[in-house]
């Protein structure tokens, strides 16, 4: 019977036996002061679980959470370029983030935050924080800046694009740069407009080749999912807990 | 002793003595070193906030065509939500043909106004398969065709995968759209073929070799 359970389990969650590995997003909608006018917030969950199923990861958005603050609707990513540095909004919005919602490095769910605008640039649509690679210029943070513009023109790919910075991935390295690759600068990058052109489907886009899957790996945000041996394990320790109905003898 | 307060003057500097001179170039090359670190360094930064980043150049607020004879002139507005296009006329001084607001948000990636006013938009600006691949106005701002990515490849019986293989602009095309030498149509080449849009009835068809010659 417990067999059975567990088995109809495992068939029912798929992620328990196709993802190696999984990704925490924590999604953090801003607002203004008021609360009454919010960034749109959506996470394009099937193409951006999709295009990461590619390298076995699930990404795993969890409960998001508000800021009322109007000023960081648009918020400022690097208005003084002089300094390479992430600027000093943006690092307040992720040290609030991390104080008050989620601390990114202590849960090693990244925390990911909807807002109207970036730089004030309709053309700027998302950043992500938190690889060694970008320390410099991220001032040691970690955190994704998502612009609501996305959900406009149905850029599908720019989620998991960010996701993919965090996690150790530039736009040039690890054989990207070819307009099918996920990682390909925007300007350069040909963006899915359906499922169905995702890789390894139709158009093939929203690649990641054995270089870039490999490398993702190194990341400390991508955990990795407990075997079906260590699932089985854990139901049936949780069986054990399970009170017996008695039964009359 | 030298300071080096310019390397102009310390460069410069006609001085017959070879041990300041040793100097001063020493002192100058270490400021050039200095400068040229300064600037790798600064070029890294900035490659880095790009490394980090989504990012797209969008088209200028406000772009401007002019038909070829000069007569009309199409102006494209990329607004805060979607992109609207406005047609004058000079013919009897500056009137306002039709102004219409179109579906794309930025603005086409190309834009062609002919002599007698209609309009041809192609692509948008993202790179993308769009069900806005090319849009025809008539003079009076009627959309009288609109075809999208998927339909040119129908008529050039291309499969998607060769249309996105051979694309050297955006997602889907192969070469600048050119007003042919009539100006009576708009050409330019996608999965290896030369396709022709007819200014003023919209139809798509493919060039024949000996058309292609011939034009």
């Amino acid at each position: 019977m417990k067999l059975t359970i567990t088995l109809l389990l495992l068939l029912s969650f798929p992620f328990l036996r196709a993802h190696a590995a999984f990704i925490d997003i924590k999604p953090i909608q801003v607002c203004d002061d008021a609360g009454t006018t919010c960034a749109g917030m959506n996470f394009f969950e099937n193409f951006t679980d999709k295009i990461w199923a590619q390298a076995g990861i699930d990404i795993n958005f969890l409960s998001s959470a508000q800021i009322l603050e109007t000023d960081w609707l648009d918020v400022d990513i690097d208005s003084n370029p002089a300094n390479g540095e992430l600027d000093n909004e943006a690092i307040a919005m992720i040290d609030y983030a991390d104080a008050n919602i989620n601390d990114s490095n202590a849960t090693l769910a990244i925390n990911m935050f909807f807002v109207d605008l970036l730089d004030s640039s309709a053309g700027f649509f998302g950043l992500g924080c938190g690889a060694p690679i970008y320390a410099a210029f991220c001032v040691n943070r970690t955190g994704i800046f998502i612009s609501d513009n996305i959900f406009d023109i149905n850029r599908y790919d720019t989620i998991a694009h960010e996701i993919g910075h965090v996690i150790g991935l530039t736009h040039g390295g690890f054989g990207a740069g070819g307009a099918e690759n996920l990682m390909t600068s925007g300007g350069s990058r040909s963006v899915p407009t359906s499922l169905n052109d995702i890789s390894p489907d139709g158009l093939g886009l929203s690649n990641l080749t054995d270089a870039q899957i490999a490398e993702v790996y190194n990341s400390r945000f991508v955990q990795e999912m407990p075997e079906p041996a260590t699932w089985l394990l854990m139901m049936a320790m949780t069986a054990l807990f399970i009170p017996k109905r008695r039964t009359a003898c | 002793m030298v300071v080096d307060d310019g390397h102009d003057r310390v460069v410069y500097s006609k001085t017959q003595n070879g041990l300041l001179n040793a100097i001063c170039i020493e002192t100058y090359m270490k400021t050039v070193v200095a400068h040229v670190m300064w600037a790798l360094l600064m070029l890294l930064f900035a490659a880095q906030v790009h490394a980090a980043t989504d990012i797209i150049a969008v088209p200028d607020p406000v772009r401007e065509y002019v038909s070829p004879s000069g007569q009309y002139r199409l102006v494209i507005r990329r607004n805060e939500t979607r992109a609207s296009i406005s047609v004058f006329n000079y013919q009897d001084g500056v009137n306002v043909s039709w102004s219409s607001e179109i579906a794309h948000r930025f603005g086409p990636r190309f834009a062609f106004v002919s002599d007698n006013g209609q309009v041809i938009l192609v692509d948008e600006w993202l790179n993308r398969f769009t069900d806005h691949a090319v849009t025809v106005f008539d003079s009076s701002g009627k959309v009288i065709a609109s075809y999208s990515t998927d339909d040119i490849a129908q008529t050039l019986s291309a499969t998607r995968q060769h249309v996105h293989k051979t694309a050297t602009i955006g997602a889907w095309i192969q070469s600048q759209p050119v007003f042919d030498q009539s100006a009576h149509a708009v050409l330019f080449k996608c999965a290896d073929k030369p396709l022709l849009v007819d200014v003023a009835t919209g139809l798509l068809s493919v060039v024949t070799e000996a058309e292609e010659i011939a034009r």
